[in-house]
């Protein structure tokens, strides 16, 4: 994926724009979209804030340098400090989301429906999640990112990846007892 | 182990991001005990669950695609990689850094470059020559070290710590003093050639000009007074002090640079050459390296280290670095959100000076990118080049971030560079008594009035001709005039209070006594006088980073 993205840049640099350029949007989209459902269920959010990425990514495409580290790391960068902003305005705006994060039915999978309580628990919980646990838990999680990566994007150390991760899997894992004792598990 | 403290190893062990041991620990308490088996069963159900909630139907936006596709046609001009080829020559010939002093960059036009031979490159492939001292080879790419292999006459450019481990990026090959330095992939960066061992005691130093290179800085630091004088503007001389003797010279011709030293056994000069730090995105050229002496430990193995200091939150940062003796006044790159750009109006000025702290600043004028400032963990501020002095008893830095239209955020300043240093000895010598110093033996010779001050100044001759390499003196405190069991403590060894002269091979002290005194151990017999040390030397050096928020 890394040679994919180095070679789309290299090709959009040096002028093959159209192609390359819906290409990397389209390799990209979804995962930063993804991302960004984390921090608000309002579609029309997500559209706005993964169009601002972008619209950075190819704003500043000679900045990024191969040798700087992988594309990856630094869409998610981007991506970060986008969704940081996105939450410092709200927040500041004594923003107050009514609905809770991804809440969209239009979101949940068609193939294999989970109850709808305890995905609501989950979001529920991932809502209460700090930034960076959300930012954390959706690399590892979706992006099976390594610790390593992680820590990169989060300009941390990998034992503060795995400290961040424990602690939101702690918050999430206990809105699922409840479920784990209805279903025998427990 | 207790089911709490393995807790957070069970969440790690899921990822499958623990060591062996600590796997096998996990592995054998999950064998029988029931309440981790729960949380390991919970753990992954949450994923499962997680999984689920991730997968979201996000449709790209075709309208926001094609404005994607106009943006990227309206990017001016087509991917420019930048190679700048940096040769770095140091010269560091036994040198006592006690007084590091540098000369405000010099600059000055050269006329008339052709063009036959460009530096920069701009495309992958291409290739670069020049010719070069017998150097061993250093490649940086954007800052960062990179590890190059020497194989039959070839070098090969490996990795750095950002680039996949064992890529072979480009390949420099040496033919006596010619090298062809070609690249093999898409990249930016540039590249120092710097020599590693040898006592060349007169040097030749060559390299060529980008076209668009209009001025040359010069930087040059010895332990004692060096000045530049100007011939013309094609010919520089290098003078040990103000009509002293000749160190050497620098001749410019064309877009050839030829800088020669005149054969000095004990003196320390460095030499970084440069274009205008004002057209720096234009390319730069550094001549640099080290002569006569190996690269110090501190240049091979750079280790970080952290120091955090409370900020206040303003619009205009200050921070303050406890000692340092190097300044710098220059225009810096930012970069927000990841994203690098050019702020012309923004500047980052740092001053420092020795003061009694035990780290100090060095070489920061000297090096290109030593100093970066971090917000919300992105590069926000660079520093580039630059050098000076200044007596003041800080480092500061400076950066106006007006332009910015919302500072706020967690910023990260990181001087590259800072070496700690230790105590290594103490030794205590009388009149006509001989010790080691450091690395040579000193005689203090005798104890006369400074004529500058109301002080007196302690005179040693050094031995075997060569200063001591590396030695700093700690402070206060840490030179000690005694009398009669008196003690007069050397407050604060400033910058050239410590000092030697390379024609007569004498260093000289002041010390600032008390006029009452003064000519009591003026007139005392020789041995009621002695003098102790307390030195120290470099010990490593490292990253020095500041943590600040603006709220």
């Amino acid at each position: 994926m890394v040679e994919v993205d180095e070679e789309l840049i290299a090709a959009i640099l040096k002028g093959n724009a159209d192609e390359k350029v819906s290409e990397l949007y389209l390799r990209w989209h979804r995962p930063i979209s993804t991302y960004f459902y984390s921090f608000t269920s309002n579609p029309q959010d997500v559209e706005d804030l993964t169009q601002i990425v972008f619209l950075k990514v190819i704003k500043n495409i000679k900045s990024f340098r191969r040798c700087k580290g992988k594309f990856s790391t630094w869409i998610y960068t981007i991506a970060r400090n986008t969704a940081l902003n996105f939450v410092s305005q709200k927040q500041s705006q004594k923003y107050h989301d009514a609905n809770p994060i991804l809440n969209n039915s239009d979101h949940i999978p068609e193939n294999r429906m989970l109850e709808q309580e305890k995905i609501e628990a989950i979001r529920s919980a991932i809502n209460r999640l700090k930034e960076n646990q959300k930012t954390a838990l959706y690399l590892r999680e979706y992006q099976q990112y390594s610790y390593q990566e992680i820590a990169k994007i989060l300009d941390c150390s990998e034992g503060a990846v795995k400290q961040l991760l424990f602690r939101a899997r702690q918050g999430l894992m206990k809105q699922l007892v409840p479920y784990f004792a209805k279903e025998g598990m427990d | 182990m207790k089911c709490e403290a393995l807790a957070e190893l069970i969440s790690a062990y899921y990822d499958g991001e623990l060591e062996q041991k600590e796997q096998e620990i996990v592995n054998d308490h999950l064998q029988n005990c029931i309440h981790c088996q729960r949380q390991h069963l919970l753990l992954k159900e949450t994923s499962k669950v997680l999984h689920d909630i991730y997968h979201i139907k996000a449709m790209p936006n075709k309208a926001f695609e094609q404005k994607l596709q106009a943006q990227a046609k309206s990017l001016k001009t087509g991917y420019k990689r930048t190679w700048t080829l940096v040769a770095s020559v140091v010269f560091a010939l036994m040198l006592l850094s006690v007084t590091s002093i540098g000369i405000a960059n010099p600059q000055f036009f050269i006329p008339n470059l052709s063009s036959s031979v460009s530096l920069v490159m701009a495309a992958s492939k291409d290739t670069i020559s020049g010719s070069l001292p017998n150097l061993d080879i250093w490649v940086i790419v954007d800052g960062k070290s990179v590890e190059t292999v020497l194989e039959q006459g070839r070098v090969f450019i490996k990795q750095s710590g950002l680039l996949d481990k064992g890529e072979n990026v480009g390949q420099l090959s040496l033919q006596e003093r010619e090298f062809t330095l070609t690249t093999e992939a898409d990249m930016s960066g540039y590249v120092r050639l710097t020599n590693k061992s040898g006592h060349v005691l007169v040097a030749d130093l060559e390299g060529n000009f980008n076209p668009d290179i209009r001025s040359i800085g010069i930087t040059l630091s010895a332990q004692t007074d060096v000045v530049f004088k100007e011939i013309s503007n094609k010919h520089l001389e290098i003078l040990a002090a103000e009509e002293g003797p000749l160190l050497g010279t620098v001749n410019i011709s064309d877009r050839r640079i030829a800088l020669t030293l005149e054969e000095t056994a004990s003196t320390s000069v460095r030499v970084d050459l440069y274009n205008d730090p004002n057209i720096i995105h234009k390319g730069l050229i550094n001549l640099a390296g080290l002569f006569g002496a190996e690269v110090p430990e501190y240049l091979r193995n750079k280790k970080d280290f952290t120091r955090r200091d409370p900020l206040q939150a303003e619009k205009t940062y200050w921070g303050h670095f406890p000692i340092g003796e190097s300044s710098v006044n220059q225009n810096i790159s930012l970069t927000l959100d990841g994203i690098i750009f050019t702020e012309e109006n923004t500047q980052v000025m740092y001053r420092a000076a020795r003061s009694q702290g035990d780290i100090q600043i060095e070489s920061i004028g000297f090096m290109r990118e030593d100093m970066t400032l971090h917000r919300n963990g992105v590069e926000v501020a660079r520093v580039f080049g630059g050098s000076g002095t200044a007596d003041d008893q800080e480092i500061q830095w400076k950066a106006n971030f007006a332009s910015i239209p919302d500072p706020r955020g967690r910023y990260k300043l990181v001087v590259h560079s800072v070496m700690t240093l230790r105590t290594l000895e103490t030794a205590k010598v009388k009149i006509g008594e001989t010790i080691r110093l450091l690395d040579s033996m000193v005689t203090l010779k005798q104890i006369i009035p400074d004529d500058d001050s109301n002080g007196i100044v302690a005179v040693f001759d050094v031995l075997n001709g060569a200063y001591p390499s590396e030695i700093k003196f700690e402070s206060p405190h840490e030179i000690r005039l005694m009398y009669n069991d008196q003690i007069f403590e050397q407050k604060r060894v400033r910058i050239g209070s410590v000092g030697g002269n390379i024609n007569t091979k004498e260093m000289k002290i002041t010390f600032n006594v008390d006029s009452s005194k003064q000519n009591d151990i003026l007139t005392a017999s020789d041995n009621d006088i002695e003098i102790s040390f307390n030195s120290v030397r470099l010990l490593e050096s490292g990253n020095w980073v500041f943590e600040f928020e603006v709220e």
